[in-house]
């Protein structure tokens, strides 16, 4: 068990110059209706024995090995773990014998839209589990019903008097094996409507087997995009305008090329928005990098010249004062001349930083174009190929490789656009590595976002006011009414349109504003910002009210028995405030998922010390409780980072901060300890990858409130405490 | 033409001497577990040990480790920090975690009792899943597993007793299957 088999071999050796060596053989009925998987996530036990298919999830060997397809990538959040384990569960199969592998692109494969009605390959919005729970669960039962099936023919019994357990089928004294079995399952009808089991029968869901993809990150052989080596190989690196609204006037590459190694530098456009860029090819990361850095490219600075912070202040001003106000939201009457709390807080634009660099190689033949990535969105990949090369879809294979890291940023697919670019001017495999400065100056940034709240506090929280100005990150990715329909604004009010809290009047407005930086999808999108601004706002309510935070929210919770349930939990489990210690409280619920934390810190002549978060999160149904430990774990730990240093700044449209040096990022030595409870449940799962980071820098700066009296409510901390104190 | 011993095993390299040592060990001897990160010595991803101290060798200049012994994630054998990382279930993207460990096997190495203070000032890799209060938590499990340092020569006086290595708030079973590590944790 837990042994890692990856393709790794045959993929770095052999592919760049023979055809794709399978995994697998096949020779069964379902094979031809199962799309080839090309891509190199393989972990779990390994086999020689002939797979037969059951569906185009699962399929069996004679030695009972039991290969399970994963839907989602894997980005450390656990998937290619707990996605098998819910087929598994319902297969009842031996958890030991179970190897996993990834999917290709194939419309077999698109998961749930969880929040939309389509279908979509992407990881992300914390949908793994959501998203193919009914897919797996259903593949699982329909594959265990063939098995039956197959042992009831040959014994001459009822299906209903088999029994399923640890890959046999049993009846009375009878037993077979599934891999005995398959040959003949494979040719049983699959059921149209598998009889799942009932929440009580699960024997792995809800427990936690130590995840098959650690062992390999343990001993430094997990390939991650950025390991593809491939014969042959070229090295790209690129440099993208770093002007947001710039553009490409020239490039000098005279001297690059006659630099050792270098082969070829061109410019691009980036048919994803992310405008100009010079692009040099060597024969090694290095040479490339290094020729990259002395280009001599004439950049017009464009819409860019003269954004900086001072502007982006500015425009947020105006748009909060004269903007067009779209109003979202309103129960009872909100009337402005009642409010008598009102504050302004903010929170800055912010860069993924995922420590893997984003990266991708693309290989183009006249059989058509290969690509390995690291990329959220394989399908994505497929399709921004498609337009750049002309090569049809079909032709476009995505290799996606472990994610060092995605958090939204590798949902996008600059990276695959430069490879592809490059690949198409060299016969040879081609791989571009950002530099980090590269990763800082071209992001997909957490935007700016603004929120001006308004509270009437007369003989309670009677009523409650948010206007929020936001740069809309869906503008550049949709059309303008969708932008501004439910499904655009969504991403930025979440969390302020239906508070589970019991305000009798409310009223929510959103504003948008437009700036030529690109913004995109950072870990928690909306309530990286809404969970700071609404809970540190009650905070603030009750205090205007004289009130306990805690004891308000317990009472504002009445109607929310759920909500209020994991309050409850995450304050038991913190106990009584350690002596000398503050407290502060925050509860956010997100993607379908429930959180509340309690952060105990001190400040010392302006020195904070985060000294522990408790934390309780009801995401429904749990697959692998440990998992969700840990995603909550480390979005806590982003959360905090977010909160206490983080903040991309701006100079003519360019991003300032040019490696972690200049971005603030939080380190071991700061980090508290982290107690995570998930509250049993049946319910339907939620998500897991994000809930956990909203509350926690609310929870943090309300215990700078109770520990100082000051109140942040600007994004990030900074240097305000010592300032201040 | 020069020779680079990496993991005990002699290769004829190639390459302008400033090339930084990172860049020398994975494109072109092929060993692709330190990883590159920030190019800056900032992230720690790329994080070996040179004659045994950890060292940044996305800044170190190749030349600077010819005629030494450099040591990567692939020949740290089988040190007890890599049972104790399982045993947590440390990394979740693992992108940083071969650094992690090279730099929690060089503190290890230096100090085989390490207090949380130690730990934090030595492991200043950046992990941006935030596997960081596991990390904490698996070197102290690994190094309980060493043996027990010598004594100090020194200090009869008692008075700088070693700190308690595990404080009460990190055992309280939070994040991580400490109650049950590796095994199927209900």
């Amino acid at each position: 068990m837990s042994v890692i088999n990856v393709s790794r071999r045959t993929l770095f050796q052999a592919a760049g110059a023979t055809a794709l060596v399978l995994g697998w053989r096949v020779r069964d009925a379902h094979a031809a209706k199962v799309p080839p998987v090309d891509d190199t996530l393989h972990l779990g036990a390994h086999t020689n024995d002939i797979d037969v298919h059951l569906n185009h999830w699962v399929r069996i060997a004679s030695d009972g090995t039991v290969t399970i397809r994963c839907g989602s990538v894997e980005m450390g959040q656990g998937a290619s773990t707990a996605l098998p384990m819910i087929l598994a569960d319902e297969l009842d199969c031996d958890w030991a014998k179970v190897r996993v592998e990834g999917v290709p692109v194939a419309k077999e494969y698109k998961r749930l839209g969880v929040e939309l009605p389509v279908k979509v390959q992407l990881t992300g919005g914390s949908s793994s589990v959501r998203g193919y729970w009914d897919f797996l669960r259903d593949a699982g039962a329909a594959a265990r019903a063939m098995l039956i099936a197959a042992a009831a023919d040959q014994w001459g019994v009822e299906p209903e008097d088999c029994t399923t357990e640890a890959g046999t089928v049993r009846c009375a004294d009878k037993v077979a094996d599934y891999g005995s079995l398959v040959r003949v399952a494979a040719a049983m009808p699959a059921p149209r409507k598998p009889t799942r089991k009932s929440a009580s029968d699960f024997t792995l869901i809800g427990t936690s087997p130590p995840r098959l993809d650690l062992p390999a990150k343990v001993d430094g052989t997990s390939p991650f995009g950025i390991d593809v080596q491939l014969d042959g190989m070229k090295h790209a690196a690129v440099r993208w305008c770093p002007h947001y609204g710039g553009a490409l006037v020239s490039f000098d590459a005279s001297k690059v090329l006659a630099m050792p190694g270098v082969v070829d530098a061109f410019s691009m456009s980036s048919k994803s928005d992310y405008g100009d860029a010079v692009v040099v090819i060597a024969d090694s990361t290095w040479r490339a990098m290094k020729a990259a850095d002395v280009l001599d490219i004439q950049w017009d600075k464009g819409a860019g010249a003269g954004l900086d912070d001072a502007a982006v202040d500015a425009a947020l001003t105006e748009a909060l004062d004269n903007g067009t106000r779209r109003p979202i939201h309103k129960s009872g009457q909100f009337a402005d001349d009642t409010a008598s709390v009102e504050a302004l807080y903010t929170v800055p634009y912010l860069e993924h930083a995922a420590i893997e660099p984003l990266n991708a190689t693309a290989h183009i033949t006249s059989r058509g174009c290969r690509i390995w990535a690291g990329v959220q969105g394989p399908e994505l990949a497929q399709d921004i190929a498609h337009k750049i090369s002309g090569i049809p879809a079909d032709k476009i294979s995505v290799h996606t490789m472990m994610l060092g890291g995605g958090f939204g940023r590798r949902g996008e697919v600059d990276a695959v656009e430069v490879a592809v670019q490059a690949a198409m001017r060299v016969d040879a495999p081609v791989k571009v590595t950002y530099t980090r400065e590269q990763a800082f100056g071209k992001g997909a940034y957490r935007p700016v976002v603004w929120a001006r709240m308004k509270a009437d506090v007369t003989g309670g929280l009677a009523g409650w006011s948010t206007e929020l100005v936001a740069q809309n990150m869906l503008a550049r990715k949709m059309p303008g009414f969708l932008v501004n329909s439910k499904l655009g604004r969504v991403v930025v009010y979440d969390g302020f349109h239906a508070m589970p809290y019991g305000v009798p009047h409310q009223r929510l407005h959103t504003t948008n504003v437009d700036f030529p930086i690109t913004t995109g999808f950072w870990r928690s999108v909306h309530g990286s910002h809404n969970g700071f601004f609404r809970e540190c706002f009650l905070d603030e309510c009750a205090h205007a009210l004289g009130r306990d935070p805690t004891v308000l929210r317990r009472e504002l919770l009445a109607n929310s028995p759920r909500e209020l349930a994991v309050f409850n939990l995450a304050v038991e489990q913190a106990g009584p405030v350690p002596a000398g210690q503050s407290r502060g409280v925050a509860l956010f619920e997100s993607f379908g998922a429930i959180c509340a934390q309690v952060a105990d810190i001190t400040v010392v002549d302006g020195q904070l010390t985060i000294h522990r978060v408790t934390a309780a999160i009801d995401a429904g149904t749990v697959v692998h409780p440990d998992s969700v430990k840990a995603q909550v774990m480390g979005a806590i730990t982003m959360g905090l980072s977010s909160a206490l240093g983080e903040r991309l700044s701006f100079a003519d449209g360019a991003v300032t901060a040019t490696n972690f040096h200049q971005y603030p990022m939080l380190r071991l030595g700061q980090t508290p300890s982290i107690d995570v409870h998930v509250v049993p449940s049946t319910e339907p799962p939620g998500g897991v990858g994000e809930p956990g980071l909203p509350p926690a820098p609310a929870a943090l700066c309300n215990a700078i409130f109770a520990a100082t009296g000051i109140r942040i409510r600007s994004l990030p901390i900074g240097d305000q405490l010592s300032a201040r104190s | 033409m020069a020779k680079l011993r990496v993991n005990g095993v002699d290769h004829n390299i190639d390459v302008p001497a400033d090339t930084p040592l990172l860049w020398v060990v994975r494109d072109h001897i092929g060993l692709t577990g330190s990883k590159f990160g920030c190019g800056l010595g900032q992230c720690g991803a790329c994080t070996m040990h040179l004659n045994g101290a950890p060292v940044r060798a996305c800044v170190l200049p190749v030349s600077a480790a010819v005629g030494q012994e450099v040591v990567t994630i692939e020949g740290l054998g089988d040190h007890p920090l890599k049972q104790a990382w399982l045993d947590f279930q440390v990394p979740q993207c693992g992108y940083c975690q071969s650094g992690q460990l090279m730099a929690a096997a060089g503190l290890l190495a230096d100090n085989p009792r390490p207090t949380n203070a130690d730990i934090g000032e030595a492991m200043t890799n950046i992990c941006r899943c935030g596997t960081y209060d596991r990390i904490r938590r698996a070197i102290h499990q690994a190094a309980a597993a060493l043996p027990e340092p010598p004594p100090p020569v020194e200090e009869a006086d008692g008075e700088d007793a070693p700190e308690e290595p595990l404080p009460a708030d990190l055992d309280a079973g939070g994040a991580g299957p400490s109650s049950a590590p590796g095994g199927m944790v209900r």
